[in-house]
């Protein structure tokens, strides 16, 4: 990375500023503290070095952002902004240090339209209040990441995050109606709005979506909301093989013609971390795959038939068993062991590469034959688990504690994955983001017109490149990065 | 081969983690809440299961509740159960454990006979844990409750039962009843096929009729106790804060709270031995001996009566809690305090029951009593209650006091109210008022029994101080030794073996002390681990702690950890992220240490003391210990 070369750097005469805006109690410059704020859930050894930012904040209104945007603009000082910290790209990582601004007081539910199905969010609000806000009306909100009990509604709209609703309900960004944004230079503007359609503009909203931070500051969300299915089932289905579990998929739409809420694969090494984690055991554990399949209805009855339906064809296709959870209990403890595989890997492994891949659906077990085949060739395992349903797959790279060299071993492999993923037709990162982790893959799949499009609709929005540099887009011709 | 014919009884309870209440009528909003079987039911059942695996026969469930408990059942069906029965008639409406019983028992009699009826430890919704062991003691059947492992043998069956310290093995014969905990197995998830058999399967379905009841001694009409009260107790935490010179007087605060809680009282019974045996303690009471058939035969009866317990030679502390607690509501009654205290050998004395508010303590003895077998005790104490005809019965909510007294309840014909936590005397009509809380705590009930008597309840320790001794208190001390008839028993205790000390588990402390990423380094959890042994507590941890590999992943408490309710939770150097608050914002009093006085953990602390922990917990620690030997 480099050093930042021409940007503004945090003297005590803007940390008085920033004082006067927020408040003393908005304002940290503890070390320590900062520390603590300035990493996300990728562990800080797979930087060169730490990063630091120099002073953090914490804004309670709009207002706050905008003044702190405002003076930062001024003086060319980076700012980064942070959610929950679960991202798992360096998003929220002040790369060339400056002003962090947390977004965690910033954490009010502003409004429940029941009527125009919406609801008003600021975005420090964490993802599953809104959910269990949504259900206490009635409504749905099909945000689903894996991480959404700890994840902020802000870091899902910044990162358009995926997770297990995405095959009926699209990524966070189909639930999106409306952004108000603080700009580079501090002014306020809301994009989109309580409507559901909208050709007035260019559609700045999902431009914002997945835009991680660099291209404004969202301050306020407008949701869509849908009727909550009275009815849910997820069945869990163990197959002998992964291809076996990855060949079904489609067949669920195309012969047993329903679309489900999700599709997840979790397969056998994913499954055993999390029984180990969790100190639990799901059935056919030693299966080579597990599929989840969550069906949803208005009508018990119909729910149960087609739940018959994709059980029966799932069997005929080589299932092993199919379990049915349709209650609370069985359907909490086969979630949990979904959800937890991302942390059990963490907790049981050192030295691993965490890829976000995505491929068209029909490609997948094209993509898990390459993976066996790296595996075979570095000496490593894999963990692979994911979002099957929409083609994208968690591949964990995994190395021994004690190995010389992985850091190099797993750079050559990852290359080569990513070689493998381009001739698929994937891509580098369905849903984590591309951020501080990625960038410098970038090129190997956005050609140069398309890199350079990014550049001059980045410096379009922040001219002198003080939002989250460092991050997704290449800005500067000549550092390649920072220094307008 | 054996075959089993197995009963299980299956609750439908509603999704605690839904459970809303309407603030203005005190009813629960059932309208939207999901149902699950209460998860020790399925438990159960798995259990049932797997023995019919094992050894043959039949798996029959037996649910009473409204119409919609059939989902219950349907899901019972997929797993594999034979045959389902649901108890189902306008007059069940408002059960009380006693009228539950009594309906299931008569449910088993018309559907039976059973080899074997099997129930969870407790609902989640209720939280009694008594229908099984009233519903056993109804039947005349042996029960073994808190079981978390069975084997079958030729004759009969051995079970183990979990206690606060360990294990107690128990042979049972058959047929009998055992109630589970959730060590016991791992319930499993109905296949297709279970399901699509289930879905088309009969439910049998029995009225009062049906079972030959009156609708009189059904539902809430045949109840022995009323709900009075629903209250709802709102987390308000106080949060103070202190920091600087006011540290101190923050400290001072903490330790004060949890005298009062009753933290800081003797806990260890072996420390009781000590004073009984100091001379000067010891006061030269002889007791009377009595022969049990010619005792209290005149008794005026009234009076408040206490069951008391003794554990290694030594009697349990809650006993002594409740002798003063009995003291008070005799007290507002003119009446007097009496503890039972079964015992197969005592190393300590008596007198300290009188000394904490007893008149008289009758002490049964007889070597047999040494290992706790529940018929003999709650035969014995049911046959001393129709002797002693007191107006109220007291015991702990230990896991022996909630396992007996359901069976002496049933075998006195009243009504129980499980695991209070207040217990008055209503001013207007002499009743007790027996308040517990209900619903994973999100309601408090005040409880009577109108009509009956004993008025009885099992009290959680530790709930009333501990009062100090009086040793101007006199009284008598009667000896007893129970007729061997009462030491017959179907149930034959086997041993007990207390758990190895590797500190007690997180979620089942009622001190949680834990540490986070402030400590800096992985000795800083001795420091932890000091003040968390000062309070006989747990030692409980933040994610990045565990990631350091500082302390294992047992102790984190959170999100992706255990989430635990202790009475008390001290976090030092513990940020308070929210994922970290998830696992612990619900404790009863927290105290946060940190030296940043916007740390998070302090919106959740009833008392916030900011500065370095290494400062502060040290002082901590000191004051606690200071204010504890003051207490001796
Ligand atoms: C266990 C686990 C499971 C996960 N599962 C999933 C999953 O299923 N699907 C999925 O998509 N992701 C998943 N993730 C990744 C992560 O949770 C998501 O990317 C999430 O959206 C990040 O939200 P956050 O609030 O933590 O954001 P942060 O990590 O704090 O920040 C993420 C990005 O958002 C930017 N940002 C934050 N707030 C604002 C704002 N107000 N304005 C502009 N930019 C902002 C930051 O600058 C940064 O670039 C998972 C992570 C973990 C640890
Ligand atoms: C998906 C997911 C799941 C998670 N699950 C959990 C979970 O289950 N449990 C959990 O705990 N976390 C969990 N986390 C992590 C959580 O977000 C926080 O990172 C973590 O709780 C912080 O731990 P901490 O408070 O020990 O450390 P820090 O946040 O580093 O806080 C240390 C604190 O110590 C204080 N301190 C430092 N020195 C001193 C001193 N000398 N005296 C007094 N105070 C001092 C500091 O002021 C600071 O507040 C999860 C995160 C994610 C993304």
């Amino acid at each position: 990375m480099n050093e930042p070369t021409r940007f503004g750097t945090v003297t005590p005469e803007v940390v008085e500023r920033l004082s006067a805006i927020l408040g003393a109690g908005g304002v940290s410059v503890d070390g320590e503290k900062i520390a603590v704020y300035s990493r996300d859930e990728v562990a800080e050894r797979f930087w060169d070095r730490p990063y630091r930012a120099e002073v953090l904040v914490f804004p309670e209104s709009t207002r706050h952002v905008s003044e702190i945007l405002r003076m930062a603009n001024e003086r060319r000082i980076p700012v980064t902004p942070r959610g929950a910290g679960t991202g798992l790209s360096g998003g929220a990582v002040p790369a060339f240090g400056g002003i962090l601004v947390s977004f965690e007081r910033m954490n009010r539910i502003l409004e429940l339209d029941t009527e125009n199905l919406c609801m008003t969010v600021e975005p420090g609000v964490i993802t599953a209040e809104i959910t269990r806000a949504a259900r206490k009306a009635g409504l749905l909100y099909a945000g689903d990441p894996c991480s959404g009990d700890a994840s902020f509604i802000g870091g899902n709209v910044a990162e358009n995050a995926g997770g297990n609703k995405v095959i009926k309900y699209g990524p966070t960004g189909s639930s999106v109606l409306a952004l108000e944004v603080v700009l580079a230079d501090g002014s306020v503007t809301w994009f989109g709005g309580k409507r559901r359609k909208d050709v007035t503009g260019y559609d700045f909203v999902h431009l914002m979506v997945g835009s991680e931070g660099t291209l404004g500051i969202i301050t306020k969300i407008v949701l869509k909301l849908l009727p909550l299915p009275a009815f849910g089932v997820d069945l869990l289905i163990p197959f002998p093989t992964v291809e076996a579990a990855i060949r079904f998929v489609p067949r669920i739409a195309l012969e047993g013609r329903v679309t489900p809420a999700s599709i997840e694969l979790v397969d056998h090494h994913s499954l055993s971390q999390a029984e180990k984690f969790l100190n639990t055991r799901l059935p056919f554990d030693q299966a080579a795959a597990h599929l989840i399949v969550q069906l949803e209805g208005n009508d018990r009855e119909v729910v149960a038939d087609e739940t018959e339906r994709v059980g029966k064809l799932a069997l005929e296709k080589g299932a092993l068993e199919v379990f049915v959870a349709d209650n609370r209990s069985s359907r909490d403890k086969l979630w949990k062991a979904r959800k937890s595989v991302a942390e059990a890997i963490m907790a049981y492994y050192q030295n691993y590469a965490k890829e976000d891949l995505v491929v068209p659906t029909d490609r997948v077990p094209d993509l898990l034959f390459a993976v066996d085949a790296l595996c075979r060739k570095w000496r490593m395992e894999a963990a692979n688990y994911g979002h099957v349903g929409d083609g994208n797959i968690h591949v964990n790279l995994l190395m021994a504690d004690d190995r010389p060299h992985w850091h190099e071993d797993m750079e050559q492999a990852r290359q080569e994955l990513y070689e493998t993923v381009r001739q698929l037709g994937g891509t580098l990162s369905g849903e984590h983001g591309i951020g501080l982790k990625r960038k410098a893959y970038l090129p190997q799949f956005l050609d140069a017109p398309q890199l350079e499009l990014m550049r001059r609709v980045k410096l379009a929005f922040d001219p002198n490149g003080i939002l989250n540099p460092g991050k997704l887009v290449f800005w500067d011709k000549k550092t390649g990065e920072a220094g307008a | 081969m054996i075959l089993l014919k197995i009963a299980v009884f299956l609750k439908q309870v509603p999704d605690t983690d839904e459970v809303r209440m309407d603030e203005k009528t005190g009813t629960l909003i059932r309208e939207g809440v999901g149902t699950v079987i209460n998860p020790l039911d399925q438990n159960a059942l798995e259990l049932a299961l797997s023995l019919r695996a094992a050894k043959g026969g039949s798996v029959t469930v037996v649910s009473m509740g409204p119409t919609q408990a059939e989902l219950a059942l349907r899901e019972a069906l997929a797993l594999g159960a034979d045959e389902a029965v649901l108890l189902c008639d306008r007059a069940f409406a408002g059960s009380d454990t006693w009228a539950t019983a009594r309906t299931l028992a008569a449910a088993v009699r018309k559907t039976g006979p059973y080899d074997l009826l099997l129930a969870g430890a407790k609902a989640t919704d209720g939280e009694t844990g008594q229908v099984g062991p009233e519903t056993a003691a109804m039947m005349g059947l042996p029960f073994v409750s808190n079981v978390c492992a069975v084997e079958i043998r030729a004759e009969g069956l051995v079970a183990s039962r979990s206690v606060e310290d360990g294990t107690e093995r128990t042979r049972a014969p058959l047929p009998c009843l055992l109630t589970v905990v959730h060590e016991i197995n791992e319930p499993s998830m109905p296949t297709l096929a279970g399901k699509m058999r289930a879905r088309r399967a009969p439910v049998h379905v029995l009225s009062a009729a049906d079972l030959g009841l009156n609708p009189e001694e059904c539902g809430l009409a045949g109840s022995p106790t009323r709900v009075v009260r629903i209250a709802f107790p709102k987390v308000t935490r106080s949060g103070l804060r202190f920091s600087g010179n006011e540290l101190d007087r923050g400290i001072a605060l903490v330790a004060e709270r949890l005298d009062s809680m009753g933290l800081l009282g003797q806990k260890r019974p072996a420390r009781s031995v000590d004073s009984a045996r100091s001379p000067e303690a010891v006061r030269p009471i002889r007791p009377i001996e009595l022969a049990w058939e010619e005792a209290f035969k005149n008794d005026p009866g009234g009076g408040v009566l206490v069951c008391g317990e003794c554990r290694n030679g030594s009697i349990h502390p809650s006993t002594l809690e409740l002798a003063g607690k009995a003291r008070e509501l005799a007290d507002s009654r003119d009446s007097s305090v009496t503890v039972v205290l079964p015992f197969g050998h005592l190393d300590d004395d008596p007198d300290r029951c009188i000394r904490h508010g007893a008149d008289r303590v009758l002490a049964v003895c007889h070597p047999a009593l040494s290992l706790y077998n529940p018929d003999v005790e709650s035969r014995l104490f049911a046959a001393l209650i129709r002797r002693l005809r007191p107006e109220i019965v007291l015991a702990a909510a230990t896991t022996s006091g909630r396992t007996t007294l359901p069976a002496v309840a049933a075998l006195v014909d009243t009504g129980l109210t499980a695991d209070c936590t207040g217990l008055s005397i209503d001013p207007e009509n002499g009743d007790l008022l027996q308040t517990r809380p209900a619903i994973g705590g999100n309601v408090l009930a005040t409880i009577r029994t109108p009509s009956r008597r004993p008025q009885m309840a099992t009290v959680r320790p530790r709930t009333f101080r501990l009062p100090p001794e009086d040793p101007s208190r006199r009284g008598e001390v009667y000896r007893l030794t129970p007729p061997e008839r009462f030491l017959l028993s179907p149930l034959v205790p086997l041993g007990r073996e207390t758990r190895q000390e590797e500190g007690t588990p997180i979620q089942d402390a009622e001190v949680v002390v834990s540490g986070g990423k402030g400590l800096k380094r992985p000795d800083g959890f001795r420091l932890v681990e000091e003040l968390a042994a000062v309070l006989d507590g747990a030692v409980g941890a933040s994610r990045p702690t565990v990631e350091a590999k500082w302390i294992g992943y047992p102790h984190q408490v959170g999100l992706s950890g255990k989430v635990v309710t202790p009475r008390v939770y001290i976090a030092v150097g513990i940020s308070g992220a929210i994922q970290h608050l998830a696992g612990m914002q619900t404790s009863e009093f927290i105290v946060a240490i940190n030296r940043d006085p916007e740390a998070g953990i302090f919106r959740v602390a009833d008392i916030g003391l900011v500065g370095d922990l290494f400062d502060i917990v040290p002082r901590m620690a000191g004051a606690i210990k200071a204010r504890k030997e003051a207490q001796r």
